[in-house]
């Protein structure tokens, strides 16, 4: 019985640990591997130079359950009288926090649309010529489409992505329509330059667009902002640019809205970054920032085969003076 | 015999409260590298109350070991060893001091919008958890690699600390609307340069203890 007993605790996949008067009685390889000490070490040894946690060791003394954090893991602990049951729940702790995370990219992917889409009816309730409403109302259809693409895409697809081969000036018209009343309330206006064609998927592009555009006129100080192409023999870049405040480093910006993210940060939140690095990642992409001489630019790059690196940098600026 | 067996009971009571201390302290380097990740000014007040319970500690844990040395005529590495806890005591209450050094300037930070976002302070923090977790293996299981790892450890806790006060630098001088924000951002590194120094110290007193010889690395001699 107590070799049955044994042979079940040794091969136990949560963390076993016997203790009485106060020391190591046993513990099983999961347990040894979670408190990361050598069994032969601390067995017949305190519990808690074992567990070497205070923690846990009142946990071992009043019992109950409890999350700890222990050796840089998550681990749920439950005590009855003489046995500490260990679980590692890093991982599970990582994944909610992941989840957690998606959720928000995603409030942050449909609040802009949606936005928009309020201030189209509402320019339809307030009466519109005919001909102007049937533009708002097919603008309102594009965009509603749009979104349930979206969302029909949602489980972060791994289906096959609908690219095809589009210039990029297609989603001019598309976006200046939609921006156009935060383009009104920011004084700003957007001077197009796109003559090369990508091959990615068109929604994808426009999502990771819109982003840009959106942050350029937010949190610009308002006046042009340039959105232009390039090539080299590695890809096609697309860039943003615009006159807003210097920014010291950008990698951080396109980290997804971890902790400590507040609104009163310089340059928003950084979730729109950390979605459009991830909606480029899609078509073999980057995403970047950089510094220009007066402004900074946000940008895509589409490689012409994979792992090719386009280089922004190398072209030209033409944004400087006029 | 009995009398052995007297001394090994006393000097295991003393490892444990040591133990005990260091991970008192872990909590204290945990709780302040979270609360300034994600600006939680209630999480530093807990580690400034908890920096009262090392103190106490402290004492009580010399008062242990003066009684026993008082009591026993202690000869080789257990008298090695109560030397180590008596000067590594010290060292542990000066780390848990920084610690909360760090949480009060945390409570003076969330008071305004941060200077950016914090990564490589909070990760200085974790990296001293990591090192404290060390420090308790060492003692815990005698394990001469672990103390040997804590010394390599500091060096990157040194590096990360050069970074950061390059990084402030440059802010200060580009705006120095940034000056007092950074300063005291500066403070915070340096607390935890601090600390992990103090660990450094308890490591080469574990090796002392361990092996007989003080292994000292050439810059540190002066």
């Amino acid at each position: 019985m107590i070799t049955l007993l044994q042979t079940a605790w040794e091969s136990a996949r949560e963390g076993v640990l016997v203790f009485a008067d106060g020391k190591v009685v046993y513990l099983n390889p999961v347990a040894a591997e979670v408190l990361e000490v050598e069994r032969e070490k601390v067995q017949g040894r305190p519990l808690l130079l074992a567990l070497r946690d205070h923690q846990l060791d009142a946990l071992c003394r009043l019992g109950g359950e409890a999350k700890v954090g222990i050796r840089g893991r998550t681990v749920r602990a439950r005590v009855v009288p003489g046995v500490l049951l260990l679980w590692d729940v890093t991982e599970e702790q990582q994944r909610v926090e992941a989840l957690e995370e998606s959720s928000r990219v995603l409030a942050h992917e449909f609040r802009t649309p949606v936005a928009g889409m309020l201030t189209l009816l509402e320019a339809l309730q307030d009466g519109l010529a005919p001909e102007e409403s049937r533009e708002v109302l097919a603008m309102l259809q594009q965009e509603a489409e749009r979104l349930r693409r979206l969302v029909e895409d949602l489980p972060l697809s791994r289906m096959p992505s609908k690219e095809r081969t589009f210039a990029l000036e297609e989603l001019q018209a598309r976006l200046e329509r939609f921006l156009a009343p935060l383009m009104a309330e920011r004084s700003s206006w957007i001077e197009w330059n796109l003559p090369h064609t990508v091959r990615a998927n068109p929604d994808a592009v426009y999502q990771a667009l819109l982003n840009l555009l959106d942050n350029a006129l937010k949190y610009g100080p308002g006046g042009r902002v340039e959105v232009s192409s390039g090539a080299s023999e590695d890809g096609v870049w697309l860039e943003v640019r615009d006159r807003g405040r210097a920014i010291q480093e950008f990698e951080p910006l396109f980290q997804a809205g971890k902790r400590g993210v507040t609104a009163a940060n310089v340059r928003g939140t950084g979730l729109g970054l950390a979605l459009v690095r991830r909606l480029a990642g899609g078509w073999g992409g980057e995403a970047y920032g950089r510094s220009l001489e007066d402004g900074s630019a946000f940008g895509l790059t589409f490689p012409s085969k994979p792992g090719a690196r386009v280089r922004p940098a190398s072209a030209p600026l033409e944004v400087s003076k006029k | 015999m009995a009398m052995r067996e007297g001394l090994d009971r006393e000097l295991g009571r003393i490892t444990e409260e040591a133990i005990r201390m260091i991970s008192l302290v872990r909590e204290m380097v945990d709780k302040s590298a979270r609360a300034l990740a994600d600006q939680d000014p209630r999480l530093a007040q807990e580690v400034i109350a908890q920096d009262a319970a090392v103190d106490a500690l402290e004492l009580e844990i010399e008062a242990s070991v003066v009684t026993l040395m008082a009591r026993q005529a202690l000869v080789a590495s257990d008298l090695r060893f109560s030397f180590t806890v008596i000067k590594g005591l010290t060292d542990l209450e000066r780390a848990a001091d920084y610690a909360a050094h760090v949480a009060e300037d945390v409570i003076v930070l969330v008071k305004e919008p941060p200077l950016k976002n914090y990564i490589t302070l909070p990760d200085m923090g974790r990296r001293l958890t990591v090192m404290l977790d060390l420090v308790s293996k060492a003692i815990a299981e005698r394990d001469l690699a672990a103390a040997r790892e804590v010394l390599k450890r500091d060096d990157e806790v040194d590096g990360l600390y050069e970074e950061v006060t390059r990084e402030l630098l440059t802010y200060m001088m580009e705006d120095p609307r940034t000056i007092s924000k950074a300063l005291t951002l500066m403070r915070v590194a340096r607390s935890y340069e601090r600390l992990g120094d103090h660990l450094e110290n308890v490591c080469e007193r574990i090796i002392y203890w361990l092996t007989g010889r003080m292994e000292k690395k050439p810059e540190d001699v002066f």
